[in-house]
């Protein structure tokens, strides 16, 4: 296969290689990783109860009345 | 039988030392005398030989393949492009006799071969044909008109100055044969092998077995000169410089053993100086001085061998009435011979002689067929012809402008493997791509000197970084990890807590809606999956709306959920949209106890009358499940994981395709 130039690019000593950028994108990759399974175990994500402004299925029942005498209904 | 013979022209002492010599030329005044007959007579006076480097030396001993040999006598051709050498040699072991042919500085050691030749046929033979000799599938790899320049010591043919002969090399990779035709209709085979670096040493003391060198001849004794003190040779020399024949300029050969044609570099002439001693002016097209990124002379450094520019030459391809042109710069160096780096469109190759090329015609091969040599196989990549369009310096062959050439390349980046041929010859060679950086760092020039690259070339190599690749490898093994998960979590359903209820729209509509039964939470929390499938949906939808209840009823949480499937046909085609199944997923802590309340809202669609709202629908399906993995959590990492990988593999492809591309 071709060789690497032993030179730069004005003939002089190449640069020497920064290799964090790498290793930054594979640690990026493993918290990638650990993060997609730990919002899959534990569903972290989701929607959860909330612990706020719980109302009553009487409440539910009650907008659901209206919706239909609104809008099912035409009324 | 060793004979101490008189030279009949000159009066000169020869020796011969072998009955089976039939011609022995005199070292002092250049006749070339038949010894073999009653009395000794001259065939004539020969030219002056050219001195070509050698590791041979008529009336030296030497070893050919660990055998002690004695070389006897030496016979020069030349041809239409140059000169070469055959020494007649005597194996001291076994007395036997053999040739060692030299052209520049390949060796081959020939022994000469009965076959029976249909001449009719080989004057039919064309560079490239295939032919049978002695149970070998040979190609003819040159044919070509030679005359005899000259002789020295003692020889087994008859070898007149001036004869001329036409002769075929032929090859297969193994065994070299050569056909030799005489203007009597005779001919004369040899079969021979080539011989390489260091099977054919010198026995001179001091000497480098691996340098050619040139030793002097074994000093003869002249009656008038009884000391021995002379030391004249035959051989002719090319001077160092040599006078213009056009405008007297002194010109500087750099490599004056091997040149055959030199450009003046004052008034452009062409000169001839394939004939020893005697340059002649070529009648060739004087042309304007051009200027290239590397001079004659400059010095070029790869693997650890420094060549010497010798001579420029341009060829121009015309294809589809647009020309195109690349530039060849000789290069040289005394042990390694004569190489070549080729430029086209700022890309570079050094070339190298193929000594073992592909078996193949490469008269029959276009673009895209395989060629394969040494288990390697090559992808032809372009077949045509050009010109010589612009010579300069000095060049091993005489090249003339306007000599056309046919070639095919095929190439397995970094590499091209090259066939040339014309109406005499075909030559293989292989290239090697080099970077601008590569090429400059042999140069020991700055790169920007350079010509910028354009476009990618036939033989330039997709350049990997070390990193990049790094990077992409880890990639592709996160995103094939997280691709598996995605996998396993799709086929995991989790814990069925209530399963298949089937809820009709008298009950979704109604103002209560749907009150499942209560299920219990385990300790902890739990990702739980509420499902809804009506398989009866025909153009229409249902909404539906999920309230998740504690044991006070109290809504926790609200989750939606909606299954729509439309279908039709259109322009003579069948459609489908949406699906028959949704889902939403949730969390729920535990230990504890909870119901689901759900209404729906149905409706259809029509191509009529559009979307509308509907007081009955289809009846749902609900199904509960706890301890579900969500999977797209896993297949946007995938995603994510593959760009980077997916990114490099583009640039190739892309790298690839720049390169076949027909532009």
């Amino acid at each position: 296969m071709s060789k690497t130039p032993p030179v730069g690019k004005d003939g002089s000593a190449p640069p020497p290689r920064r290799s964090w950028p790498v290793y930054l994108y594979i640690a990026g990759l493993v918290v990638l990783l650990i993060g997609c399974i730990g919002l899959s175990v534990t569903g972290a994500a989701l929607p959860g109860p909330d612990s706020d402004e719980k109302i009553s299925l009487r409440d539910v029942q009650a907008r659901r009345s209206h919706f239909f005498r609104y809008y099912a209904f035409g009324k | 039988m060793h004979r101490n013979l008189t030279c009949p022209a000159c009066g000169g002492t020869l020796d011969v030392t072998t009955g089976a010599a039939r011609v022995a030329a005199c070292p002092y005044c250049e006749n070339v005398l038949i010894v073999n007959e009653a009395a000794i007579r001259a065939l004539g006076k020969m030219a002056l030989l050219a001195e070509t480097p050698s590791c041979l030396a008529v009336g030296w001993p030497a070893r050919c393949q660990g055998r002690e040999i004695h070389v006897l006598g030496r016979i020069q051709f030349r041809y239409s492009a140059g000169i070469w050498d055959e020494w007649w040699i005597r194996f001291e072991d076994d007395g036997s006799y053999a040739w060692i042919s030299q052209d520049e500085d390949e060796y081959t050691l020939e022994i000469p071969t009965v076959v029976q030749l249909q001449p009719e046929r080989v004057a039919k033979l064309r560079p490239g044909d295939r032919v049978t000799v002695r149970r070998m599938a040979l190609w003819v790899n040159e044919i070509d008109e030679a005359e005899v320049v000259g002789v020295q010591g003692e020889l087994p043919v008859h070898a007149t100055p001036h004869a001329r002969m036409r002769y075929l090399d032929l090859t297969d990779n193994h065994h070299h044969v050569t056909i030799e035709l005489f203007s009597d209709g005779t001919y004369q085979v040899f079969v021979g092998k080539h011989l390489p670096r260091g099977a054919l040493v010198s026995d001179v003391a001091g000497a480098d077995p691996n340098v050619q060198q040139h030793y002097p001849p074994p000093q003869q004794t002249r009656p008038d000169d009884p000391a021995g003190a002379v030391v004249r040779t035959s051989e002719g020399l090319h001077p160092q410089a040599i006078q213009c024949l056009s405008c007297g300029g002194s010109l500087e050969l750099r490599d004056a053993q091997g040149t055959a044609l030199v450009i003046c570099g004052y008034c452009g002439a062409a000169l001839d100086l394939s004939l020893p001693g005697k340059p002649q002016l070529l009648r060739m097209e004087k042309q304007k001085k051009r200027k290239f990124p590397i001079e004659i002379g400059a010095k070029f450094r790869h693997h650890a061998t420094e060549y010497t520019v010798l001579g420029i030459l341009r060829y121009k391809q015309r294809d589809e009435g647009v020309d195109y042109f690349w530039t060849a710069f000789q290069l040289h160096h005394p042990e390694k011979g004569y190489t070549f780096l080729e430029l086209e469109g700022g890309h570079w190759l050094f070339f190298t002689p193929l000594r073992h090329p592909p078996l193949k015609d490469p008269r029959k091969l276009s673009r895209g067929n395989t060629l394969t040599m040494d288990g390697q196989s090559y992808r032809v990549f372009e077949s045509g012809s050009c010109v010589i369009d612009y010579v300069e310096g000095e060049l091993s062959w005489v090249a003339r402008i306007g000599d056309r050439l046919n070639f095919m390349d095929a190439v397995r980046p970094p590499f091209l493997v090259s066939a040339e041929w014309s109406a005499n010859e075909m030559e293989w060679s292989l290239g090697e791509y080099l970077s601008p950086a590569q090429i400059a760092h042999g140069l020991s020039i700055p790169v920007g000197k350079l010509p910028s690259p354009r476009g990618v070339a036939p033989a330039q190599p997709f350049v990997r970084n070390r990193h990049r690749t790094m990077a992409a490898i880890a990639g592709s093994v996160v995103g094939c990890l997280l691709f598996v998960l995605t996998l396993y979590a799709y086929s995991r359903s989790g814990v069925a807590v209530l399963a298949d209820q089937t809820v009709t729209d008298t009950v979704y509509l109604s103002e209560q809606g749907y009150v499942s039964p209560p299920f219990q939470a385990p300790a902890g929390q739990h990702i739980y999956k509420l499902q809804a499938v009506s398989r009866s949906l025909d153009n229409q939808w249902v909404a539906l709306s999920a309230a998740i209840l504690d044991e006070q009823e109290k809504v926790v949480l609200d989750a939606d959920a909606t299954v729509e499937y439309y279908h039709g046909v259109e322009g003579g085609e069948r459609w489908s949209e949406g699906s028959t199944r949704d889902y939403t997923l949730f969390r729920l802590p535990g230990p504890a106890t909870y119901r689901i309340n759900m209404f729906g809202e149905a409706g259809s669609w029509s191509s009529f009358g559009g979307d509308q709202t509907a007081l009955s629908g289809p009846p749902v399906t609900v199904s509960l499940y706890r301890d579900v993995q969500p999977a797209r959590y896993y297949l946007w990492g995938t995603v994510l994981a593959l760009l980077f990988p997916a990114w490099e593999a583009a640039r190739r492809i892309l790298f690839h395709s720049r390169r076949w591309s027909d532009d």
